[in-house]
């Protein structure tokens, strides 16, 4: 029947089960609401469920503020329902239609025998809509959120860093591993393994009793165990190791996770194509290996839960390859002539890259380099930009890129660019600090990179430099119609939204506002809101709201891409009418919260007020 | 003599109905379908109603009866009728104890159809097959309505396709429904019904007006 097959897509009721909605169609009085009528039905028929069938409705407070404009598929009503308090909302018909009303009775009976219902109202009645997950089909498949601490099977084998490095290699053979954990007053201090005792101590003709801290590796990455496994596969990936200790809360170790543990959770995980990538030993091999990534993607995509765990996989895939690719230009033009870092920037930068992001990067150098020393980096530059097109990230159409000499500097170099673009912020120079703040190196020392980090981040917080961002995220206008509709641009596929530039850029930019002003160096969104929690300028609902919003959006997006793969539809632009009613919702939710948000940013950091 | 009295008592209490306003009165949305338009020859397949208290449908007392026919049915090469399939005829429904309920429903309501010719021409046939008595007050009919509306526009003639139950309601903003099952179309006239009664801009005009706008 027609109200059975309509609920069946009108979220909360389509996650009941068929004879729990068979029996709310029985209990559905339906009406005919025009503007005569619908305060009276209103009042008469309350507390009730009323689920919009068609026509247009508004929903005003008190105050006559217009709450939310109704249309097929809206719900309102509930929270008098939930909370036992009068209607106050007075209902306006703009075009007359068809309403179903559920009575109280029936509704209190469904969240009884409906857990999925209940929640869908005591989410939406906290606005926390954005939170919902995918409807579960039972098999809890997504291995990525499984916590380190889970897949540790051994407790860790340790020993002191005086013990020598026999014995270490002794305790190493009896145990049947090839890593061991350094340990001195119950913390984690190095890590040995089999390849440091070859490389370190074989190689070099060391004494067996030389002491394991004099060839361990110090203070190494390590992971906590309530982190998720991607947590361990990224940072694996980004340092390029194996062996990866595993600490509680107290840096105390409590094992180990190696590159095999998670090999062997998923056997065909995007862990073997970043490790083929790593493996590849020459250009073409690489290039090979890297047209496999859409095609991993999608098979990832369709097991993992949250998507937008593959915006930070594609950044360790893209990562790897630009590893790679320094290492094979190594290889034929020497190593590096002096200490440098490759930068991402972007989205690779902030690893919220897509299938459709392009290349952003440039080089960090040591100051008082000679020309032959730039001319190598200026090679480097050439060959990996040149390489990582070859591999599907397509180049830059800004040039933004290490190949282009703008984009490469020594650390004063840079620090100046800085300084000229906050001083005399030109609508270029904003737009170059929305790329270059967005920065994480590749490749090239931790402590070289973050003295340069911090010294720019100092730079930024400048009021006038940041009230002229805040003026720029306020240019943009966030695609909601009068009275809360979606408002859509009309082009060659259709009426369709752009939700990358009207939606996750303007979150990214916010963001990145809030953490300049605050001094933070983290470059990716999530990260940084994360780390915002507890600002005087930013409240925690605020901020959480945000990073629902993007989370959302950014998986809406993914998801979007992965549908449209290898056809030339748009990658970012959305057909509103193609989303379910629930994703609808959500997604109208979002841009309230962003126009909020800007509107936010705008009072905040410029004097404008708007 | 008494009979006729009686019958003057139930004309007067009628018209007194009529003259109420329109949404104080019951009224009953029906739909059949049959395998043909004369009674005599052809079957009600399917019969479904639903009563209204404006502006309220009660969707969930909404009755809807198939009917089996016996081996006389005969689908042949498709597996539906009018969106009934095999399966549905295995739970068909006693003709003269669904009949009796209708005619209970339709006591005191005003019957509404689209195009009220071909449902009251089968109901009538039931009345003298069955001896079961139907006496609405009124027939509200959709169509008729909605064609009286459009002859109003002398310019604008009138073609086929204009009048069927999904043509009127598009031009009323309501929902596009599958057609052809009984207790759909039920429920898609009663809709029409609603939104040609308030769209009339006499919110408290007696049914009678109504009606006559039509006859």
């Amino acid at each position: 029947m027609e109200v059975n097959s309509f609920l069946k897509d009108c979220p909360p009721f389509d996650t009941l089960a068929e004879e729990q909605r068979s029996w709310a169609v029985s209990q559905l009085p339906s009406v005919y609401m025009n503007d005569q009528n619908c305060n009276d039905i209103l009042k008469d028929m309350k507390p009730a469920l009323f689920i919009v069938r068609s026509g247009v409705f508004d929903l005003r407070g008190a105050d006559g503020r217009l709450i939310e404009r109704l249309e097929s598929g809206d719900l309102f009503g509930y929270p008098s329902l939930l909370s036992g308090r009068e209607v106050v909302n007075k209902l306006q018909a703009i075009e007359d239609g068809i309403v179903y009303v559920l009575p109280q009775s029936a509704f209190d009976r469904l969240r009884n025998v409906s857990k999925s219902f209940e929640q869908y109202f005591i989410r939406a009645h906290g606005q926390r809509l954005l939170t919902e997950q995918k409807s579960d089909d039972g098999t809890d498949s997504d291995w990525s959120e499984q916590t380190v601490g889970s897949v540790v099977s051994m407790p860790p084998v340790s020993l002191s860093s005086s013990t020598s490095v026999q014995e270490a290699a002794k305790l190493m053979a009896s145990h049947g591993i090839s890593s061991v954990l350094v340990v001195d007053d119950t913390q984690l201090v190095g890590i040995l393994t089999d390849r440091d005792l070859r490389n370190r101590v074989v190689a070099e003709g060391l004494p067996l009793d030389v002491r394991v801290s004099s060839v361990m590796t110090q203070l190494p990455e390590s992971v906590y165990e309530n982190r998720s496994l991607m947590d361990a596969l990224t940072t694996m990936t980004s340092s390029n190791i194996h062996h990866l200790p595993v600490v509680n809360d107290q840096n105390q170790p409590v094992g180990m996770v190696t590159a095999t543990d998670l090999i062997r959770q998923q056997r065909s995980d995007p862990v073997f194509l970043i490790s083929a990538i790593r493996k590849a030993g020459s250009k073409s091999q690489l290039i090979e290996e890297a047209q496999k990534l859409p095609e991993y993607l999608q098979t990832f995509a369709s097991r993992v839960k949250q998507t937008s765990v593959l915006g930070r996989l594609m950044a360790s895939v893209t990562d790897g390859m630009t590893r790679q690719l320094i290492q094979l230009y190594e290889q034929e033009n020497g190593a590096a002539p002096a200490a440098y870092s490759w930068l991402a920037f972007g989205s690779q930068g902030r690893e919220d890259q897509t299938l459709s992001s392009d290349q952003d990067n440039g080089l960090l150098l040591s100051n008082g380099l000679s020309d032959k020393q730039k001319d190598w980096f200026a090679g480097l530059g050439n060959y990996v930009c040149e390489g990582l097109n070859e591999c599907g990230i397509p180049s830059c159409p800004g040039n933004i890129m290490a190949s282009n000499p703008e984009c490469r500097g020594t650390i004063n170099q840079w620090k100046e660019r800085f300084r000229n673009w906050i001083e005399s912020p030109t609508p270029k120079a904003l737009m170059y600090c929305q790329i270059f703040f967005d920065s994480r190196p590749v490749v090239g020392p931790g402590k070289f990179y973050q003295e340069y980090r911090e010294q720019i981040a100092s730079l930024a917080k400048n009021e006038m430099f940041l009230g002229n961002l805040a003026i720029l995220v306020n240019r943009i206008a966030v695609p909601l119609g009068l009275f809360n509709r979606l408002r859509t641009e009309d082009t060659d596929d259709g009426d369709t939204i752009d939700i990358k530039r009207y939606g996750i850029a303007l979150i990214n930019d916010i963001a990145r506002i809030y953490s300049l002003q605050a001094g933070i160096t983290s470059p990716g969104t999530a990260a940084r809101l994360n780390a915002l929690k507890g600002s005087r300028l930013l409240n925690r609902r605020d901020n959480q709201s945000l990073l629902e919003a993007w989370e959302f959006l950014t998986q809406l997006r993914l998801n979007h891409q992965l549908k449209v793969w290898g056809s030339d539809k748009p990658k970012n632009a959305i057909d509103p009418d193609e989303l379910s009613t629930l994703s609808r919702r959500q997604l109208k939710t979002a841009f309230k919260i962003i126009k909020e948000a800007q509107q936010g940013v705008g009072l905040k950091f410029s004097r404008q007020g708007y | 003599m008494s009979q006729w009295l009686q019958k003057l008592a139930h004309w007067y209490d009628r018209r007194q109905k009529l003259k109420q306003p329109w949404q104080s009165l019951r009224y009953v949305a029906l739909d059949i379908e049959s395998t043909g338009l004369d009674p005599k020859k052809h079957q009600i397949l399917s019969i479904a109603w639903m009563s209204i208290h404006p502006p309220v449908m009660h969707l969930g007392n909404a009755q809807y009866h198939v009917f089996a026919h016996g081996q006389e049915l005969e689908l042949g090469q498709s597996p539906t009728i009018h969106g009934l399939t095999r399966q549905d005829f295995l739970h068909s429904s006693e003709p003269k104890q669904t009949f009796a309920m209708l005619s209970r429903a339709l006591n005191d309501a005003v019957l509404v159809c689209h195009h009220k010719g071909m449902d009251w021409r089968f109901l009538k046939h039931i009345e003298a097959q069955y001896g079961i008595p139907f006496k609405p007050l009124a027939i509200f009919d959709t169509l008729a309505f909605e064609k009286h509306k459009l002859e109003r526009n002398p310019h604008q003639p009138i073609y086929g396709g204009q009048l069927a139950l999904s043509a009127c309601r598009k031009r009323y903003n309501l929902p596009d429904y599958h057609a052809h099952h009984a207790l759909t179309d039920t429920v898609a006239c009663a809709e029409l019904f609603l939104a040609q009664c308030y769209g009339f801009n006499m919110s408290k005009s007696p049914l009678n007006l109504l009606i006559k706008s039509i006859d």
